[in-house]
């Protein structure tokens, strides 16, 4: 058997566990994302701009009712990637 | 959480929790389902007491939703505050929600014009049952489920009964179908905001 590549991107566990976040909604702010994956602000801000940078989530800054909010959403390359990374993982557990 | 290299077992538990954590977020605050049923409520009592001549009213109560649909927009901006994901299971509710609120204002407006009788209040009630039902399905919310069932049973009684009664079966189904589930969301929503602070 030949094992797949996994994407560096998505094999940290922050970056991960965002991304996994983000293909089970249709999008969610910064704030949920901190409280689910209990991250510092710091650190979460960093990781969020690696997967924009590789295209993988959109982040749209926005003032609602004067509160700022940053909303992030999975996009079709992130949903492959993921979907690619998952397969990937599967082949090396013999799923 | 760290910023660490996962073995492909951790990954795969990582990937498993958080999509597990996110599908268990939801956002019902229950104010929807309280204002529009006891609008409903109201409107349709009053349309059987201006029916039944107990006293004439000055205005068309139904115009009164005109100022729920005002007040439906104004509490969905201050909402959109506290909810932190939009999940697919909302978006469900919305498409379902529009649909209602269009199919009824086409029953409505048309059936006023057309002059059409007490049939539009049956027609009314099955209509509330429909996003009811698919609404509790959808949350898993059994008194949803069960206001929905409710509202096309009083439709079936309401088709025997087709004079200005039938205005307090729909005002009983608005009542079943979504001011008691309202109740019972907006005591989880308190509870949930006390389980929040506690944990902080």
């Amino acid at each position: 058997m030949q094992f797949k590549e996994l994407d560096p991107i998505l094999h940290s566990q922050l970056r991960l566990a965002v991304m996994s976040l983000l293909i089970s909604v249709k999008e969610a702010e910064f704030s949920f994302l901190k409280e689910q994956t209990n991250a510092t602000s710091g650190n979460l801000s960093v990781q969020i701009s690696k997967l924009k940078e590789a295209g993988y989530i959109d982040i749209t800054k926005q003032f609602n009712n004067n509160y700022p909010q940053t909303i992030c959403k999975i996009t079709p390359a992130g949903i492959e990637a993921f979907e690619n990374y998952v397969k990937a993982l599967q082949t090396y557990m013999n799923l | 959480m760290e910023q660490q290299i996962l073995s492909e077992k951790e990954s795969l538990v990582l990937i498993s929790n958080m999509i597990s954590k996110a599908k268990n977020y939801y956002y019902e605050s229950g104010l929807s389902a309280l204002l529009w049923g006891f609008t409903n409520l109201i409107c349709f009592t009053l349309a059987y007491f201006d029916a039944v001549k107990w006293f004439a009213f000055p205005f068309n109560p139904f115009y009164l939703m005109g100022i729920t649909f005002i007040l439906q927009i104004y509490f969905d901006r201050k909402e959109k505050i506290f909810r932190k994901a939009v999940t697919y299971k909302d978006e469900a509710h919305t498409y379902v929600w529009t649909a209602f609120a269009i199919s009824v204002l086409i029953l409505t407006i048309g059936g006023g014009i057309a002059n059409i009788g007490y049939i539009v209040l049956p027609v009314l009630l099955l209509l509330f049952g429909i996003p009811t039902f698919i609404s509790g399905c959808i949350s898993r919310f059994r008194p949803f489920i069960l206001g929905g069932i409710a509202c096309w049973i009083l439709c079936i009684i309401s088709l025997f009964y087709q004079t200005y009664t039938t205005y307090l079966l729909v005002a009983l189904g608005a009542g079943l179908a979504w001011i008691i589930p309202g109740f019972i969301l907006r005591k989880r929503f308190y509870k949930n905001i006390a389980n929040q602070h506690n944990a902080v």
